[in-house]
């Protein structure tokens, strides 16, 4: 009865789960991740079989998944939740390690002090390297706009590391 | 660290970005499942759909072939709408009570 025979989802999943759960999590924050990360196949899965441009594929993915962070994010702002990132995920066991960990815990929390719409192209542009013609295309902002988001966003992640003593 | 410029800060957020939590195990399964629950739903809804289509056409059908006398009177009355004026010009009764009516009422 599927459209899309489950051995090719499968594949398909394989291939884009780490992609698409990365994206939900850095935008969106750890509270509903698996539901979320859910919530995107299914509509890969819905929006699949009417969609013929494979070599756009991982555009449309990163759309799908960026639109649902950012979606949840807005439900959360108005339920009032805070954002937070999960920091019992990056306790590191090596030896020393502690720097490491001190850095991600710095670079965490620095995305954790910007606005939403300043991490969603922080984290597109430069974490994922998303050329910004396409953020722009699937935030549906022009390219002008988002050059401008990520000025700000680099400004004020760099304000938090100054405040954190990190950079001179 | 000290001052970095873009590519410096490019390094620092993709070496130092938040890992997600790795998927549980079964996801796939109940992506898989909810996938099908939705094809089914769908599938029944487009099965209703269709139902009601041909009993509503079935009925409007029916509605028409029972009664084609009662909508022909309703579309065509047979009475023709006159529009003669003579009908004013025909003598009404006038409101001559008699002399029996003010002799009586001038008794009581």
């Amino acid at each position: 009865m599927l459209k899309i025979p489950p051995s090719e989802f499968k594949i398909l999943y394989e291939e884009y789960n780490s992609l698409v759960r990365s994206v939900i999590y850095q935008i969106a924050g750890p509270k509903y991740l698996n539901d979320l990360v859910q919530e995107a196949f299914i509509k890969i899965w819905k929006g699949l079989p009417g969609f013929n441009e494979h070599s756009k594929m991982s555009s449309w993915i990163y759309r799908i998944a960026t639109n649902i962070a950012i979606d949840s994010r807005r439900a959360a702002t108005r339920r009032h939740e805070e954002f937070g990132y999960d920091f019992g995920q990056i306790r590191d066991p090596r030896a020393g390690a502690d720097k490491e960990l001190e850095n991600r815990q710095l670079v965490q929390q620095g995305l954790e002090s910007l606005s939403d719409d300043h991490r969603v192209v922080l984290v597109l542009a430069y974490i994922h390297e998303r050329p910004l013609s396409e953020i722009a295309e699937n935030l549906g902002l022009s390219e002008g706009t988002v050059k401008s988001r990520l000025h700000y966003a680099k400004t004020a992640f760099a304000e938090y590391l100054k405040s954190k003593g990190a950079v001179a | 660290m000290s001052q970095f410029n873009d590519d410096q800060l490019k390094a620092l957020l993709q070496k130092n970005q938040p890992k997600a939590p790795s998927a549980e195990d079964g996801e796939f399964s109940q992506i898989l499942a909810r996938a099908k629950t939705i094809e089914k739903s769908r599938f029944k809804l487009q099965w209703v759909g269709l139902g009601s289509a041909i009993a509503a056409s079935f009925l409007a059908f029916w509605i028409s072939i029972q009664q084609p006398n009662e909508l022909q009177d309703i579309a065509m009355p047979t009475e023709q709408i006159s529009d003669d004026f003579d009908l004013y010009n025909e003598e009404w009764p006038t409101m001559d009570v008699g002399e029996d009516f003010i002799e009586l009422a001038s008794n009581n």
